[in-house]
């Protein structure tokens, strides 16, 4: 894929090192001459020198050509505004814009842009699930962050030891994907009975997974 | 008129003096508190609006100053990305039919104005129409 990235600071510099390490081309666009040339001599790609709000500097940046655009300037509204022009002007098929205030998420996507990141919101709920409890891992963020798929495993005292998953209550929006015993794997059915030490699999919502944790005992260490 | 004012530099703050002068009720918003000075530096004229501090692609704090009783955004400030978000917001969240927006970048006046429906304003080419019409003269 050619992606085109708006804003070379650390985000954008970084983003385009693990890009290029996954074979995608990509091209770079930002303001500042010296940062410019720090990107040009680190790694070997185009880098644009300009304002990425500026048609004449996407069309320099032949966002024509990109399958995606990737705003990551610290400014959210130089973001949106860049991916609305990438994909009104130079019908570029997937916009991606960072927010850097959580506000925003919903606002830009509303605004037209596909897929909004806001990265202190991702760290912020990272950070609140270590605090919370250290037998929830998270694998993977789903849903620009506003779902999980986590790993939890069932302490000693899981205060529904030995019963069958349909009568344990599952608060909030969530899905038991596996369980892991030992080291067999089972999906699970309602019938399925629930043991300390299992290593269980749980899609959630993250506004809701704290009630889960709850309801299960988990937050106690 | 209730008007909602964005930004106060020198346009926003000779904006908000004549629209007062006319008898609009003005509300104004702007990022950095030290602009809102202006205001207090024209002869025979006083501030008797509202002026909030605050981000004005924020639309909590657009509720704040009062954009969803205003009848008109003017989104004026000196950041073409600012004026355009801010006015996107008041029209398509809170459904503002009157939304002026000025925009330096002549290209993206038009493109704005086409495809988003925003009333853009561009001193970009007015300076130089103004210019070429003295010239022509």
């Amino acid at each position: 894929m050619k992606i085109c990235i708006a804003g070379g600071g650390r985000v954008g510099r970084y983003l385009a090192q693990s890009l290029l390490a996954n074979h995608h081309s990509v091209v770079i666009i930002e303001p500042i001459e010296a940062q410019c040339r720090m990107l040009a001599d680190q790694l070997d790609i185009p880098v644009i020198c300009g304002d990425s709000i500026s048609m004449d500097i996407l069309r320099t940046a032949d966002a024509a050509s990109c399958d995606a655009f990737v705003a990551v300037t610290g400014s959210d509204e130089d973001n949106l505004i860049a991916c609305q022009l990438a994909k009104r002007e130079f019908g570029v098929d997937r916009t991606v814009a960072r927010a850097s205030n959580p506000k925003n998420r919903e606002l830009l996507h509303t605004l037209g842009v596909d897929t909004v990141v806001c990265g202190t919101d991702n760290l912020s709920h990272i950070l609140e699930r270590e605090i919370e409890t250290d037998t929830i891992r998270q694998l993977l963020s789903l849903g620009g962050g506003t779902a999980s798929l986590n790993e939890i495993l069932l302490p000693e005292n899981f205060a529904f030891a030995g019963k069958a998953i349909m009568d344990i209550p599952i608060p909030g929006n969530a899905i038991l994907v596996s369980v892991t015993r030992d080291t067999e794997l089972i999906i699970p059915h309602g019938n399925t009975v629930l043991l300390p030490w299992d290593r269980i699999l749980l899609l959630t919502q993250d506004d809701t997974l704290h009630l889960l944790t709850e309801a299960w005992g988990l937050s106690e260490k | 008129m209730n008007i909602l004012v964005i930004g106060c530099d020198q346009v926003g703050a000779a904006l908000v003096r004549d629209l007062e002068r006319i008898g609009h009720d003005i509300s104004l918003i702007e990022k950095d508190s030290e602009q809102l000075k202006r205001l207090d530096s024209f002869d025979d004229y006083s501030f008797g609006g509202t002026a909030l501090v605050g981000d004005p692609t924020d639309p909590d704090v657009l509720k704040q100053g009062g954009v969803e009783n205003c009848d008109a955004v003017a989104a004026v400030s000196e950041d073409d990305s600012v004026n355009l978000m801010a006015a996107q917001i008041a029209k398509s969240i809170f459904q503002r039919e009157k939304v002026i927006c000025r925009v330096s970048d002549p290209h993206l006046q038009v493109l704005y104005h086409k495809a988003y429906g925003l009333e853009t304003i561009c001193p970009t080419i007015l300076t130089e129409q103004a210019v070429f019409r003295a010239l022509s003269k």
